[in-house]
C-alpha cells in the first residue's frame, strides 16, 4: 500500500498543476504569452495529464490485483452462509412433512384400533 | 419441583433468545449498510469514469489550438488508450463490488429470515399431531403452561442461536479478509476521489472560462441565462469538493465492521456512514444536473 500512497502524493501535485493551468489566472497570463510559450504550455499540459492517467491506472491496478486475491475467499463465505440458510429451510420442510404424516396416522389409528 | 426447573429453563431460553435477536439485528444493520455502500460506490465509479473522460476532453480541447497536427494525434491516441484502461479497471472494481454485495446480502438474508418463527410453528404442528396419538402429551404442562405453547419460543431460541453461531463462525473465519477487503476499497476510492475531484475541477474551470468569464469579459452582450449558468458552475465547484465522501464511506464501513466483530455495533455507528452515502448520491445528482444543462 505504500506505493499507492506514493502514487497519490504525486497524483495530487499533477492534478493541482492541471487545475491551475485551466484556471482563470493562467488564462490571463497566457493572453500576453508568445506563440512559443503557449505551445510549450500546451505540451506541458498534455504531458502532465499523460503522467497523471498513467500513475492513477498503476495505483488502481495494484489495488485491483489485491482485490482479486480475496475473491475466492469471499465467494466461499457467500457459499457457506447460503448452505447454512438452506439447512434451516430443509429442517422446516422435514418438520412440515412429519406433521402431515403424523396427522394422517392419527386419523388411521382409530379406524384400525 | 421438576416443573419449576423447566420454567427456569424456559425463562433462560427466552432471555438467550433476546440476546440472539440483538446480535442478529447487528448483522442485519451491517448488511443493510454494506449493501447501501456498494450501491453508492457503483454510482461513484460510474461518475469517476465519465469525469475522467470529460476532464481529459476539456484538456485536449483547451490545448488543441497550441498543438500541431502530429502532437494532437499523439495526444488523443495516448489518452484514448489510457482512458480505455481506466474504464476497464473501474469495471473490475465494480464487478468485485458485486461479490462484496452478495456477501452483505447473504448475511442480511441469514439474519433476516423468518426461520426461527416458522420452524417453531412447524415443530408445534408435529407436537400437536403426536398429541392426538398420546393423551399424556396432550395434557403435558410446564409450570402450569401447556407444552405446546412453549414449543415455538424454545425452537426460536435454538434456531436463533444456531444462526448467530453460523454468522459468528463466518465472522471469525473471514474477519481479517473482510477488513482487508474494506481497506482496499477505501484505498481505491481514495485514489478515485482525488481523481474525480481534479477531473471535475478541470472541466468546471474550462466551462467557467467558456460560459461565464469569456462572455462577461467580451465586448458583446452577455447571453441569456448567463447568471443562472454562473450559479450552476460555482455550485458545482463547491459540490466537487465533497468527492472525498466516497473514501470516507468506505472508512466508516470498515469501522462499523470492527464494531460488529466486537459485538458493539449500534444504529448510531451507522448514521455517519449513511450520511456519507447520501453525499455521494447528492454529488452524482448535482454533476448530472450540471451536465444536462
Amino acid at each position: 500500500m505504500d506505493t499507492v500512497h506514493l502514487y497519490t502524493d504525486v497524483l495530487k501535485v499533477l492534478g493541482d498543476t492541471l487545475v491551475r493551468m485551466t484556471g482563470p489566472q493562467w488564462d490571463a497570463m497566457l493572453q500576453t504569452a508568445s506563440r512559443e510559450e503557449r505551445s510549450k504550455a500546451a505540451t506541458l499540459m498534455m504531458q502532465a495529464q499523460t503522467a497523471r492517467l498513467t500513475l492513477a491506472n498503476a495505483a488502481l491496478n495494484e489495488i485491483v490485483d489485491e482485490l482479486r486475491q480475496t475473491e475466492d475467499d469471499l465467494a466461499s463465505g457467500v457459499r457457506r452462509l447460503r448452505e447454512a440458510l438452506d439447512r434451516f429451510d430443509r429442517v422446516e420442510q422435514v418438520l412440515n412433512g412429519i406433521s402431515s404424516v403424523v396427522s394422517t396416522v392419527a386419523r388411521v389409528i382409530p379406524l384400525v384400533a | 419441583m421438576r416443573f419449576r426447573q423447566l420454567s427456569i429453563v424456559l425463562a433462560t431460553c427466552l432471555v438467550l433468545s433476546g440476546c440472539a435477536s440483538n446480535r442478529l439485528a447487528q448483522f442485519r444493520s451491517f448488511s443493510q449498510a454494506g449493501a447501501a455502500y456498494v450501491k453508492a460506490s457503483d454510482v461513484f465509479l460510474d461518475q469517476a469514469g465519465v469525469a475522467a473522460v470529460r476532464g481529459d476532453s476539456a484538456l485536449l480541447l483547451k490545448s488543441r489550438a497550441d498543438l500541431d497536427e502530429e502532437q494532437r494525434r499523439t495526444a488523443i491516441l495516448t489518452k484514448n488508450e489510457l482512458l480505455g484502461k481506466r474504464l476497464v479497471i473501474l469495471r473490475q472494481i465494480k464487478a468485485h463490488g458485486r461479490l462484496l454485495r452478495d456477501y452483505f446480502d447473504v448475511i442480511g438474508e441469514m439474519a433476516d429470515s423468518k426461520a426461527p418463527e416458522s420452524l417453531g410453528i412447524a415443530a408445534k404442528g408435529v407436537y400437536e399431531s403426536l398429541a392426538k396419538l398420546s393423551p399424556v402429551l396432550k395434557s403435558a404442562t410446564i409450570g402450569g403452561s401447556s407444552v405446546s405453547g412453549a414449543i415455538p419460543p424454545v425452537v426460536s431460541m435454538v434456531v436463533g442461536s444456531l444462526k448467530v453461531n453460523a454468522l459468528e463462525k463466518e465472522l471469525q473465519e473471514r474477519s481479517a479478509l473482510i477488513e482487508r477487503e474494506l481497506a482496499l476499497q477505501e484505498a481505491a476510492l481514495s485514489v478515485l476521489a482525488h481523481e474525480l475531484q481534479t477531473d471535475l475541477e478541470i472541466e468546471l474551470n474550462v466551462q467557467n472560462a467558456r460560459d461565464v468569464i469569456g462572455p462577461y469579459v467580451s465586448g458583446s452582450d452577455v447571453p441569456q441565462g448567463w447568471s443562472a449558468k454562473r450559479v450552476e458552475v460555482l455550485s458545482a465547484v463547491v459540490a466537487s469538493q465533497t468527492a472525498g465522501a466516497a473514501s470516507q464511506a468506505a472508512n466508516r464501513l470498515r469501522l462499523s465492521f470492527q464494531k460488529l466483530v466486537a459485538n458493539q455495533l449500534g444504529n448510531d455507528s451507522l448514521s455517519s456512514l449513511i450520511g456519507d452515502i447520501n453525499v455521494i448520491l447528492d454529488l452524482a445528482e448535482q454533476i448530472n444536473g450540471t451536465r444536462r444543462q
